[in-house]
């Protein structure tokens, strides 16, 4: 199985988790996601779904000018942002829990 | 983090990611694609830290083609493209369309939800047959209302059973269901629907007024008008072609019977001549029209008067014989009512003194104190009651 299909349905949380660890612009956001493990994630998957927590109200945004080059958008977690992570982070432990249990036939 | 500016492919490959999605509204369009060239440089950077500036080909395959990346990149943020590419806004037309059905949902909600609106559209829909029957009526009264009064009954009787029949066969779906048909039912049903207090309130003039050429009543009342502003007493010196008579409550009164004091019928005066119409004997050629009690014989002081027109009459050498099969021209009253005289009551044998001058309008107000003047409903004892 592909990961993009398993990523799809927690993409959300992992971008989440990765603004709430530190705020970040949509390349910086990419980069640590890849870095953490997610090869297979799509740049444009990252800049939509920010774009989407960002309409939800789970995501602030501010510009941080650069002498250097463009004026980067920096997202960071809103506190309606971290009462969604919080309960997506429990309900992750427990789908996954009840995954690795079925797999490794613990369960009944 | 040193970025400099980006390579002109990437520019370029970020502006094709944005012609993607141009159905987008600005504000959307920037958050979306605001940071992309640095972010899509920075990628790039980091890939071959020491390479040349790629080249279009070159970032296509990191990235995909630009319309994968912008198809990834909206459905990542949960954004729709509008309706027809390159606009922001769906046409009026669906609007509309979205309107309307979103207005019967919500009717059909509400019917679910109140039992006696349920029941009541139940009944409003049973009746449809009856709006069928109805319909056809209307359009009828508004053909014949617009056209010359010329055909006659015949062919009017048939002209209102085609429509009705039309109507009918029409709402069951059985004739013209095709599309410029449908559309030509739909006009007729809207304008029939907002004809309906109109043409019931005329045919209601007409039968209770007994307004015979289905003048609007607002004309008639509007001529009558002013006639009473200007109106000039016509003793019988001048020459009237017609009396009209009402009575006290500003009824018309057909077929009036008019005396003078010595019980003579009061005849009108034939324009050719000059002399009284009950002296005409057939020979003069008049190019007026010519009453037709005198024709056929009948009693000349009962008015109104139809006429017939000269052309219609056959002459011999002995003067007229006949109208032919033509009818006589129906009188045009007036006006279709008056206003009631003060304190007027309308019983026709309470005796009215017809040299009294009233303050109330009257057709034919004269000052003189003529007798004969036909004033409303004169009524001497002698004289059998008028009007009804």
């Amino acid at each position: 199985m592909d990961t993009t299909q398993l990523l799809k349905g927690v993409l959300d949380l992992a971008v989440l988790a990765a603004v709430d660890r530190e705020d970040g612009y949509g390349y910086d956001v990419v980069r640590r996601l890849r870095s953490a493990g997610l090869a297979d994630v799509g740049d444009a998957s990252v800049y939509g779904t920010l774009r989407r927590l960002y309409a939800a109200g789970a995501l602030t945004s501010y510009v941080v000018p650069s002498e250097e080059g463009p004026h980067r958008k920096y997202y960071g977690i809103t506190p309606q942002g971290r009462t969604s992570l919080q309960h997506q982070r429990k309900q992750w432990g427990e789908f996954s829990q009840t995954m690795s249990d079925l797999l490794e036939g613990r369960a009944a | 983090m040193t970025t400099l500016a980006p390579p002109p492919a990437v520019t370029e490959y970020a502006n094709t990611v944005r012609h993607h999605l141009s159905g987008l509204d600005a504000e959307t369009l920037d958050e979306l694609t605001g940071g992309l060239e640095a972010d899509l440089a920075e990628a790039l950077a980091e890939r071959a830290p020491d390479g040349d500036a790629p080249d279009l080909a070159a970032v296509t395959a990191v990235f995909g083609s630009p319309a994968d990346y912008a198809e990834e990149l909206r459905v990542a943020a949960g954004v729709e493209l509008p309706d027809s590419p390159g606009s922001g806004r769906p046409p009026l037309r669906t609007l509309l369309a979205r309107q309307v059905a979103a207005l019967a949902d919500d009717w059909r909600r509400w019917r679910a939800e109140h039992r006696w609106a349920d029941e009541t559209a139940r009944f409003v829909v049973s009746l449809r047959p009856a709006w069928w029957l109805l319909r056809g009526w209307i359009l009828f009264h508004l053909v014949t209302g617009l056209r010359n009064p010329f055909f006659g009954s015949g062919l009017d009787l048939l002209l209102l059973l085609a429509l009705v029949v039309a109507s009918v066969l029409w709402g069951q779906g059985r004739i013209g269901q095709r599309r410029w048909w449908r559309r030509l039912g739909m006009l007729a049903t809207a304008v029939a629907l907002v004809a309906v207090v109109p043409v019931l309130g005329s045919v209601y003039n007409r039968v209770v007024l007994h307004d015979a050429d289905g003048y609007s009543d607002g004309y008639q009342h509007g001529y009558s008008d002013g006639q009473w502003a200007g109106g000039e007493a016509n003793g019988l010196s001048g020459s009237p072609a017609n009396l009209f008579v009402y009575d006290a409550a500003g009824k018309p009164v057909e077929q009036a019977q008019i005396l003078d004091q010595d019980g003579n019928p009061v005849v009108l005066n034939n324009p050719t001549t000059g002399g009284s119409w009950a002296d005409w004997d057939g020979y003069e050629w008049n190019e007026e029209p010519v009453p037709s009690s005198v024709l056929d014989s009948g009693p000349l002081n009962v008015y109104p008067w139809a006429y017939v027109g000269s052309g219609q009459l056959t002459w011999s050498g002995d003067g007229v014989v006949g109208t032919g099969t033509t009818e006589p021209d129906e009188p045009r009253w007036p006006a279709a009512s008056l206003f009631p005289i003060d304190g007027g009551d309308p019983e026709p044998d309470d005796a009215t003194d017809p040299n009294e001058a009233t303050t109330g309008d009257e057709a034919t107000d004269t000052p003189s104190d003529d007798p004969a003047d036909e004033d409303a409903s004169a009524a001497t004892p002698t004289e059998e009651p008028t009007a009804e």
